[in-house]
């Protein structure tokens, strides 16, 4: 993938709205590219600037106001006895049109959560130097898709614990990096054990490669850490 | 008599040497002991679709975590080593592999894992692992492939290890 292909799915890739593939795809095109990191970090800088106005806006709602008002539309309505049009009845939302998919896919930082309940997953530093822009989107993607991946660019300092449990239904993806394949070779997504019994800590990772992947399979206690020798300058045009 | 502060410089030399007592039993204990590094190299290439019969063990694991249609088992070696001892491994392409156990925890044992290509350092590392556990290394290119490392690591005469894949 190139950025001119990533530029296509990147707002769907932010908003998690890819399928597993192209997630995975635009994550690792994500995170080894400048420019498209970039982009996603934009667009994270913009959407913070948004929550955080939105949520300026809600704390100055008088919502007990509000919630009097639903309840007096709704006692109108039980009095009057239509309930055909009651206009709060779920699953009737704005903009959502049975049989497809709903307009935003589960948000990342949810994904994440369901797959890293105890939020111990990746941790990582850095240590002078260049090191990559670990955008949240990319986390996201990633959580959803691999157990962990690391790309960085330079020499970097990572610290990862591979040291968790995972949820009984949580479906993750291994990234199989096949080199010379192409990244559309990724392996099957393996069902992991409720509780496995991986304990590979990898603690830190000092490295002068120019990217570097981990992933985990928890049911061997295996845990791979890939070099990518040949991975270009960081200018981020591949 | 002592004042509040001549009790609590007691108790934090006492704290201290109790540290230093257990640190130092704990060090006498690891001394003499040996730890079990292994360490074996797969070279993993599309190129063909051999697969090493020494890896038939590992067939599945490899195919689930790779995508590469040929494994051949390059080298294999176990050395039981004291800990701090390093076991220094020859890789093709004039790589080197330096492991060192450093410490333990426990079933965990915790080793220093350096790969180098000629005197560019490509990977410095320390891994904390389990008797089960294996740490794949791979990456490094080699002729029309690459090379995968597995890393696993028991203390002798500690939790057992489960036998390796390869024959």
């Amino acid at each position: 993938m190139n950025c001119r292909d990533a530029e296509t799915l990147l707002d769907g890739f932010f908003d998690g709205e890819l399928d597993d593939e192209r997630m995975r795809e635009a994550a690792l095109h994500v995170a080894r590219c400048g420019s498209c990191d970039a982009a996603i970090a934009e667009r994270e800088r913009v959407q913070g600037a948004l929550r955080a106005t939105v949520a300026d806006d809600i704390e100055g709602l008088d919502l007990e106001r509000i919630w009097r008002g639903v309840e007096a539309a709704m006692a109108e309505d039980a009095r009057v006895g239509s309930q055909s049009d009651v206009w709060w009845r779920p699953a009737r939302s704005a903009g959502h049109v049975p049989g497809r998919r709903p307009a935003r896919a589960p948000s990342l930082a949810r994904e994440a959560s369901r797959l890293d309940p105890e939020g111990e997953w990746l941790h990582r530093t850095r240590s002078g130097g260049r090191a990559m822009a670990w955008s949240v989107g990319a986390a996201g993607a990633l959580a959803a898709g691999l157990l962990a991946f690391l790309v960085a660019r330079g020499k970097a300092r990572v610290e990862v614990a591979v040291d968790r449990t995972v949820p009984a239904t949580t479906t993750v993806a291994t990234a199989p990096f096949a080199a010379p394949a192409p990244v559309d070779q990724f392996a099957a997504a393996p069902t992991l054990p409720t509780r496995n019994s991986s304990r590979i800590a990898v603690d830190s990772v000092d490295f002068e490669g120019h990217s570097l992947a981990m992933w985990s399979e928890p049911e061997t206690d295996t845990t791979v850490i890939w070099i990518d020798e040949d991975e270009p300058s960081v200018t981020g045009v591949r | 008599m002592h004042g509040p502060h001549g009790i609590a410089g007691g108790s934090l030399r006492l704290g201290s040497a109790v540290a230093a007592l257990v640190a130092l039993a704990a060090g006498a204990a690891l001394a003499g002991e040996q730890v079990q590094v292994q360490v074996g190299t797969v070279y993993a290439t599309n190129a063909s679709e051999h697969f090493d019969a020494d890896l038939e063990a590992m067939r599945s694991q490899l195919s689930r975590l790779f995508r590469y249609t040929s494994y051949r088992l390059v080298k294999k070696e176990s050395r039981d080593v004291g800990w701090g001892d390093p076991v220094d491994v020859e890789l093709p392409g004039g790589r080197f592999l330096r492991v060192m156990p450093k410490s333990a925890g426990g079933e965990r044992v915790s080793l220093d894992v350096m790969l180098r290509k000629n005197q560019h350092v490509l990977m410095d590392t320390e891994f904390t692992v389990r008797p089960h556990g294996t740490v794949m290394v791979g990456g490094p290119k080699h002729e029309d492939g690459v090379l995968i490392i597995w890393i696993g690591a028991h203390r002798l005469g500690g939790p057992g290890v489960r036998p390796q894949a390869v024959r």
